[in-house]
């Protein structure tokens, strides 16, 4: 029965210390399936030239992550509504203010240009979101196994001092 | 397609007081009055509607008409910069933008966009069934006679030229008929489909120039006329003069008043010398749109006046 309650009271600690880590998760993912759907983006711009609402909508059914999920069919609606005097607002709760805000500066820039001067705004896009990506990356690598440990040797303090 | 990008101001009026149908052209200037074109004449638009008066009127932003600008492109001008470019945008519906603004150009001097777009003027398409058939027994012997359709702007050329083109692709006549659109004006194709009905038997090449277009066509559709909008180009008769050597007939239409005008148009001279064209049909505004000044055969002897 002790070694029930153990194992239970470990196993426990380490889901929270998981829960807690798959903020990070989502957050890398979040980034490294954005920036797959903007080269997608690129590749349709310069070969099909459809309109940015039918390259959402062919990109939407790709989409793994919730949030992007969201994200993009709130962007759809958006284009679809044509109001355009009111601007885009992203507000993802998995970012930042100032994560939401480059988010919202982003999508507002898409499609007011030539080919030209759109493929020099991915190749912007590319780069602003490079930095956020790569720090999801690190924080990914860094706290996802961190706090799955912390939790697992929070478990067993607790079993220890039980005991 | 169009009431849902026009600026709010408008967009309300024209679903609630205004009939869209009945208006030919709206024209929309930055920081100034909202001016409806209605079968030739001019009025000023208030919050009750049509106006001479331009007190009161509606007047539209900068930003509204950029803002619209996006909305018709469907927030992706990249995708119709091909038409700004040539200074127009087309909707779903068969409507025309016609935009005025700043021309950017590349280092070989080639035009790039148009910026700043300040001014719009939207055309309303009307599709009236059976507007050519008067003309039409004078252009039809026993082969489609070579026509030329002559109208100041605005006088309904391109409607006359769509009906004609429904007549003749339709179950009477049912000749293979090939619509060169290179702006989009005649047919209006939006995702692949024509937004007017131009018969079954009617190919549609869009955005092409006239000169590939007429190569093109005769080489790969067999067809027995080529209609084309809006000639004046040399390019455009060198390719014109080509078809005719293919045996294809055509229907072409022009900017001109009156046939004196037309002799005096440069490049037309050889054209006319030549005797390209042996009929020709000049419209004006005289009852309202399409009303037919006359029609005349290649000595420019009158055959029909609308009286």
């Amino acid at each position: 029965m002790n070694i029930i309650l153990a194992f239970s009271i470990i196993i426990g600690s380490t889901s929270i210390g998981y829960f807690i880590s798959s903020k990070y998760k989502l957050i890398y993912n979040f980034y490294n399936e954005i920036l797959l759907i903007f080269n997608n983006i690129r590749q349709n711009l310069n070969f099909k030239q459809d309109k940015l609402i039918d390259i959402f909508e062919q990109e939407i059914h790709l989409i793994r992550n919730k949030d992007l999920f969201n994200l993009i069919n709130n962007y759809i609606n958006y284009l679809k509504n044509k109001n355009f005097e009111y601007k885009f607002t992203p507000n993802l709760t998995l970012l930042t203010q100032n994560e939401n805000n480059i988010l919202k500066q982003i999508f507002n820039s898409l499609g007011h240009s030539n080919l030209i001067g759109e493929n020099a705004n991915l190749d912007f896009i590319n780069k602003v979101l490079a930095e956020p990506y790569n720090k999801a990356k690190e924080d990914y690598l860094k706290f996802n196994k961190l706090y799955i440990k912390l939790g697992f040797f929070a478990g067993c303090f607790i079993v220890i001092i039980l005991i | 397609m169009l009431l849902s990008i026009l600026p709010h101001e408008l967009r309300n009026l024209f679903t609630k007081k205004l009939k869209l149908s009945s208006i030919n052209e709206i024209r929309l200037r930055a920081g100034q009055p909202v001016i409806c074109n209605v079968s030739g004449k001019l009025y000023y638009l208030n919050k009750n509607g049509l106006s001479n008066d331009y007190r009161n009127s509606i007047s539209v932003k900068y930003e509204d008409i950029e803002n619209f600008i996006y909305s018709a492109s469907d927030a992706s001008i990249y995708a119709v910069n091909h038409q700004i470019k040539e200074g127009f945008l087309t909707l779903k519906g068969g409507y025309r933008i016609g935009v005025c603004g700043e021309v950017v150009y590349n280092e070989n001097n080639e035009i790039l966009t148009i910026k700043n777009i300040y001014s719009v003027n939207i055309r309303i398409p009307h599709f009236i069934n059976g507007c050519s058939k008067t003309a039409l027994e004078y252009i039809i012997d026993n082969k489609i006679n070579n026509t030329l359709i002559l109208s100041p702007p605005g006088a309904g050329k391109t409607t006359f030229l769509r009906d004609f083109i429904f007549q003749l692709s339709e179950r009477k006549y049912a000749l293979n008929v090939l619509v060169i659109d290179e702006r989009y004006e005649i047919a209006n194709i939006k995702d692949g489909i024509p937004q007017f009905d131009l018969g079954y038997c009617a190919d549609i090449m869009s955005g092409i120039s006239k000169n590939d277009g007429f190569e093109r066509g005769i080489r790969t559709m067999g067809c027995d006329v080529i209609f084309v909008d809006e000639i004046g180009d040399d390019k455009d008769f060198t390719a014109m003069e080509y078809s005719l050597t293919c045996g294809v007939s055509i229907v072409a239409t022009a900017h001109c008043e009156s046939l004196e005008e037309l002799k005096r148009k440069p490049g037309f001279f050889k054209l006319l010398q030549n005797k390209i064209f042996n009929r020709f049909i000049i419209l004006s505004n005289r009852k309202g749109q399409g009303t037919i000044e006359g029609i005349y055969d290649g000595n420019y002897k009158l055959l029909y006046r609308e009286v």
